[in-house]
């Protein structure tokens, strides 16, 4: 189990993790990461990498990990909730779990069925009342990647 | 359970130790591996393997073996593991999942190709852009792809390209400013690292010098399958003296690439095995 993660000194942007093979090799190197990342030669140096325990995609590492000071961790995670207010009107509440005292939020960015919005945060909650235009499947998801999130489901009847 | 005699025999001068049951039934391991013979048939060596490795590889990704100091390259199997096998977005076109080694396998490693392709896919492309005519020549990128696409030809087919002269008054006189533009179809192959290579000047294809509407088309006839582009380049000639704007624009959906075999759609995993023969 295990995997190295290769990303960019400047920015922390992870790009490209891959898992270590099982059997007679070991983790992959800086060589190969890059190689697998196609990094052009001038790049390099702006580069680094770390490992971690888990074996994970870099989709998945993408969405659930974060560098800071070049330590791989967890993302927070953003809890999505929604309590009904009246007909076709409902209220969603969002909760910034696993923060470090480092970390401010002022916002986070969401969408509804494709459209996005944001909800000012507090303290790490916030809430938005929606009011539906119509009886519907409403999907609700988090398009901020300082957050790893749980898409919901909201039906709304009428 | 019968007792059985073993004889077991090394050889420090030539690195092999043996051993052989009564039968004639011996197990031999040296330098090219370790073996076992059936009594009768000293020709037919069942072989163990030295090293073997498995995972998981994304599309591109280089599988790294180095650490394990492999003595030979091994051979190497894969299987889908994880991929998007029908896109809606590419419903027009057959989808077909490609998996595969790029590249050699060393001793180092290998790299996997895992993706799904679309077949034969076509896109269009219409961009405009103004070039000031000024002393001398200047090249202008007019378009290009903006994307490389993994195919083995491309065929592009335009019907017009638009150099239109903006005329102007000086000195109370109309002026139309003496410049044309020459025109270069420039087909690109992406390299491993992200950088592009000069591949050729597509003949036949937008190429000399146009003042108003050409109809063409090109193809590149088979090529070697990789990651290639497209662009097209204009040079404005401009006689000193006068000055003025040309217009190269092409016109709408006049430029469509096709870019013949299989397309990268989309990419995924694949489980791979790497086992290193003993012999």
């Amino acid at each position: 189990m295990g995997s190295t993660i290769l990303y960019n000194k400047n920015t922390l942007e992870i790009l490209k993790c891959q898992r270590k093979p099982y059997g007679s090799s070991g983790m992959p190197s800086f060589k190969a990461i890059c190689m697998s990342a196609r990094i052009p030669e001038d790049m390099i140096s702006e580069l680094d990498i770390c490992t971690i325990n888990e074996s994970l995609s870099t989709k998945d590492a993408k969405e659930k990990l974060r560098l800071i000071n070049g330590e791989p961790l967890p993302k927070p995670f953003l809890q999505i909730k929604s309590n009904k207010v009246d007909v076709l009107k409902f209220k969603i509440i969002v909760e910034v779990k696993n923060k470090l005292e480092s970390d401010l939020f002022d916002f986070v960015k969401m969408s509804i069925n494709g459209v996005e919005f944001s909800i000012d945060l507090n303290n790490g909650i916030g809430n938005k009342i929606i009011e539906a235009e119509e009886p519907d499947k409403y999907i609700i998801k988090c398009r901020d990647d300082r957050f790893f999130s749980y898409p919901l489901e909201v039906v709304v009847v009428g | 359970m019968d007792n059985h005699r073993l004889i077991l025999k090394s050889n420090i001068n030539e690195g092999y130790i043996k051993a052989e049951d009564e039968q004639g039934n011996y197990s031999l391991w040296d330098g090219d591996g370790l073996r076992f013979f059936k009594a009768g048939f000293p020709s037919i060596p069942f072989w163990y393997n030295k090293k073997i490795a498995f995972g998981i590889a994304e599309h591109n990704e280089y599988v790294d073996l180095s650490a394990g100091k492999w003595d030979r390259p091994p051979s190497v199997h894969l299987a889908a593991s994880n991929f998007p096998v029908y896109l809606s977005s590419k419903s027009g076109q057959g989808q077909v999942l490609d998996i595969g080694i790029d590249g050699p396998v060393t001793t180092n490693g290998f790299r996997v190709r895992a993706r799904l392709n679309a077949l034969g896919s076509q896109f269009n492309f219409n961009q405009e852009r103004r070039v000031v005519a000024e002393s001398g020549t200047k090249t202008f990128l007019l378009f290009y792809s903006n994307n490389d696409y993994n195919c083995n030809r491309i065929i592009i087919n335009y019907t017009m390209v638009h150099y239109e002269k903006s005329s102007y008054y000086s000195g109370g006189k109309l002026i139309t400013p003496n410049s044309n533009a020459v025109t270069r179809l420039e087909l690109r192959k992406r390299n491993p690292d992200g950088s592009w290579s000069h591949i050729s000047n597509l003949e036949g294809a937008l190429s000399g010098s146009h003042e108003w509407n050409i109809t063409d088309t090109a193809d590149t006839g088979i090529l070697t399958p990789g990651s290639y582009g497209v662009r097209l380049l204009a040079a404005n000639n401009q006689t000193a003296g006068r000055s003025g704007d040309t217009w190269a624009k092409t016109q709408s959906n006049n430029i469509t690439f096709f870019f013949a075999g299989e397309t990268e759609a989309a990419t995924g995993e694949v489980v791979w095995i790497a086992v290193e023969n003993s012999q």
